[in-house]
This record gives structure tokens, sequence and C-alpha cells, in this order.
């Protein structure tokens, strides 16, 4: 995803925030981004959405009682949820920095070196002007 | 009416309400949860805030909390306001719509505001002394008046700090143009404390500079331990680290440590591993946090993306422009409800080698109506 601009705008506004008739009805060109909640667009945290789906499954008969503060934190990272957590902060999921505490952080290290001034000027300067 | 379900966006939904005039209707708030459906405490404060700054307004809630009418009245602000944020959500949650709408009272903002200062589910505080508002100041080229001060801290569960914020009015706003990320040039923060041992400051800064100090010596964090009145009423201890480059952007990452405010809250922290609370490594955390906002690129970090997409929808009626990193759940529905409120769509354009994206549009032109003619 966010390859091509144009996926990239059915994604964002495939779907309406608003609940009008045009909004429910209207998103046939959205259907590609349908499932946009799993795309993880952008997201830091890869587990953010577990929150409803696992709630029906057939063996909740004893399951543990999940506070409704918790499970809104956990739709926070889930687009299609209407209540979802309302928060701009970027919540890091359980496992999200996992990649820069474990053996590849010197890879990520060095990929980040050329956004510090430490690093290559030339590099930075192609970046910037990249459009 | 513009109609909408549920609690998510709830914030900004109203503010857009009240800067574009048109009336809401929220439904279906939690009415999926059993036990406790419809507006909690803090969105009920929050409405009350709403009545506080504008004239006018009218609020619609029916039995059982999980449906709103909203008819936006005018925004009035004033000197001298204040507003108890109680503790369910930090005052960020507060302080993030009060810094659009104070821009188009009828007079310029004032307000205290008492509550939480930083926890781990809002922007502290911090962030937004050091990063929103010089952002805001850059962006709209607001001179002066522009002002936040911390008066005491106060961290979860119970509160007790207390904020002042002083917001500027504008007859409308000028264009937004940010589009240079620079290279990160130096690292400065904040690390805080209250009521724990002052040298917990000390720690979390041994933890971030640990991760830091092998791309860039420049790193230096503030360390503000607080003890007596000025600490709130519970104990806690963070930090925020802000990266500024070369360009003048400021990406910002905090973390900080997070008391269990209710019983349910205990059990997954539990699982998530109680280690992250050493000072230690809240200090890593918030590195490499902060690694990950410069990795992920755009001259704003994940948590402003938002907040920098709404002021250019505001704005005039040319292009405003921004480099962004890849769109966080927060700004893609921010997008959508711009579109909705303001009828502004955004072209978004991606940039291949670096993965950043170029967001454009046209603004709505929304010029401060209740500002007195002078």
């Amino acid at each position: 995803l966010s390859t091509r601009s144009t996926d990239l705008a059915a994604f964002v506004y495939g779907k309406r925030a608003v609940v009008d008739a045009v909004g429910e009805e209207s998103d046939d060109f959205g259907d590609g981004g349908g499932d946009g909640g799993d795309r993880g667009l952008g997201e830091v945290d890869g587990g953010g959405r577990g929150g409803e789906g696992s709630e029906d499954s057939d063996d909740d008969f004893f399951r543990l009682k999940q506070g409704s503060a918790v499970a809104e934190r956990g739709r926070a990272g889930n687009l299609e949820a209407v209540d979802a957590l309302d928060t701009c902060r970027v919540i890091p999921g359980p496992d999200s920095l996992a990649a820069w505490r474990g053996d590849g952080s010197a890879a990520l290290l060095a990929a980040l070196r050329n956004r510090f001034v430490t690093g290559d000027w030339g590099e930075g300067q192609r970046r910037a002007e990249a459009r | 009416m513009l109609r909408f379900k549920g609690c998510q966006h709830f914030r900004q939904r109203l503010v857009c309400s009240t800067l574009s005039g048109r009336p809401i209707r929220i439904d279906d708030i939690r009415a999926a949860d059993p036990e406790s459906p419809g507006l909690r405490d803090f969105e009920a404060s929050f409405l009350r805030l709403l009545e506080k700054l504008t004239n006018g307004c009218v609020v619609e809630i029916n039995e059982t909390g999980t449906s709103l009418r909203y008819r936006p009245g005018v925004v009035v602000c004033g000197m001298g306001l204040s507003h108890d944020c109680g503790t369910s959500r930090g005052i960020g949650y507060f302080l993030e719509p009060l810094l659009v709408l104070g821009l188009y009272g009828k007079k310029a903002l004032s307000i205290t505001l008492k509550g939480i200062t930083n926890d781990s589910t809002d922007p502290g505080v911090d962030t937004f002394r050091t990063v929103t508002l010089p952002l805001m100041r850059k962006a709209l080229g607001l001179e002066d008046g522009l002002e936040l001060r911390v008066v005491s801290r106060g961290a979860a569960p119970g509160g007790g700090g207390e904020v002042v914020l002083r917001v500027p009015l504008v007859k409308e706003l000028g264009p937004i143009k940010l589009v240079d990320e620079g290279m990160v040039k130096r690292i400065r923060g904040v690390a805080f404390s209250m009521k724990v041992s002052p040298q917990i400051t000390n720690r979390m800064v041994d933890g971030a500079r640990g991760v830091l100090n092998s791309l860039l010596a420049d790193v230096y964090v503030f360390t503000d331990a607080t003890s007596g009145a000025a600490s709130g009423k519970s104990p806690g201890y963070g930090i925020t680290l802000v990266a500024e480059t070369t360009s003048g952007c400021l990406i910002s990452a905090e973390a900080c440590h997070s008391a269990p405010r209710s019983q349910e809250d205990v059990a997954p922290q539990r699982d998530a591993g109680s280690a992250q609370q050493v000072p230690e490594d809240i200090g890593t955390t918030a590195a490499h946090l902060l690694l990950e906002e410069v990795r992920r690129g755009g001259v704003v970090d994940g948590s402003h993306q938002g907040l920098m997409l709404l002021l250019c929808a505001l704005g005039p009626e040319e292009a405003n422009s921004l480099r962004l990193g890849p769109l966080t759940p927060h700004a893609v529905r921010t997008l959508r409800h711009i579109r909705d409120f303001f009828g502004v769509t955004f072209s978004l354009r991606t940039e291949r080698t670096s993965n950043t994206l170029f967001a454009t549009c046209v603004g709505a032109n929304v010029r401060n109506v209740s500002r007195r003619v002078t």
C-alpha cells in the first residue's frame, strides 16, 4: 500500500466519517481498501486491533473480563472501529519496538545515519529534493 | 446536520462543528459496551469546557448517554478561565482542541487547567510546551501570546497538576508550507519526576543517551525533579525527547511510567512486562520511539499530523502543503472529518524513495467571525 498515490487517496477517502446516506453507499470505490484497518498504514504497532473480532469466538464462555478502557485502547489503531480511543498520541504496541531492541537494531541505526548531521549530507540533500 | 457514530474522534468532531458552524449528531456512543455504554466523564468534562468557551451552544444527550446532539455557538474564550480536567484523561486531551478553538475566539484565551500533566495515553504538557506550540508559532507565524506554563506537575492516578495556557486570537490563518525535513542536528528533552527520588530523572537520561549517542553527540536532556506542592498528588516519572533538524522541524517522542488508574488496567500491564517500568528502560523506550519517528520521516511526528492537517484545512484558499511520514490512524480519521466538515480534500502524493508523502490542499479559509472588528 501507499506505493501508488491513487491507492493512498482511495484508502483515506474511500470511507466517510459521517454515516449519512451518501457515506454508507458510496464507498464502492473504496472496497479495495475496505479491509483497510489491517493494512496498518503508518501504524507503529502491529497488534493494534485485537479488540472486537476475538470476542465473538466460540470458547468465550469463560473469558477474562477485559475492561472497556483497555479494549478501547486496543481499538485505537483500527480505523473502522467507531469507538476507537480518541488520542493523537502514537501509542506503541507491545512488540512495536522489538526491532529496535533485538538483533536488527544495528541495521536500523545504520539506515538512519544519513538522517543525522553526523551522516552523509549529500544523501540528505537528495532526500530533501526528492518530490 | 452531520451524523456520526461512536466515540472515535470525539473532540475534533466538536471542534470542527464549532468552527464550521454545522450542527452534529453522534449516535451509538459505546453502544456495544454492555457494562457502561455512553459518554465517559472526561467527554462530559470536555463538553462543559466547550460550554465555558462558547456562547449559545446547545448540547443534548439522551438518557443512556449513547447519543449526543450538538449545535455550535460562537467561540468567545476570554481571560482567567479555569477548568478541572479530572483524572480520567490527561490535560493533553483538553489542550489540543483548545489550541485550535482559542485562535478563533472573540477574546484572547487564558485558562488554567488542573489534572494529570503527563500520562501514557495523552501527549504530555512537555510535548505541548517544547514541540506543539513552537510548531504552531512557526507554521502560523504567530509572534507571541501563545504560551503554556506548567505551574505544577501531576501524575496518574491522583493528578493535582496545573498548567496555564494562553492562546492569541487570529483574523485568519496564514498559508502553511512545511516540506523541508532537514537533518537531525541535536536532541533535547525533559526528564521529569514527581514525588520520587530525583536520581530517577538521571537514570532515564542515561537510558536515552545510551541509545542516541551512537548517532549524535549533541544530546542534552533537562531534568525536572519536582517535590512538594509542585509535584501533584501521585508519584510518577517520564521523559520527553525532541529531535531538532537543520530546517527547524521538531520531532518528538515520549514515554512515562504508567501507574494503573483502575483495577482493569492492572492486568494488561503485567502482561506487557513490568520490566518496562524501570527508569533506564523508560529512557530507552523514549529514545527508540524517537528514532522510529525519525525513520518514518516527515516534518512533524505522528502525533502532530492531525493538528497540522487541520490547520492546513482551516487555512487560506491557496496551496498549503506538508511533507509527512506514513499517516497515523488518527491522521486518516482527521482527513475524513476535514472533508465532511469543510469539504477540503487533500491531494496525497507519495515520494517513493523516502516513503514520505506530500499532502497539499486548498484551505477552506475559515476566518475568525467572532473577533471584534476594530
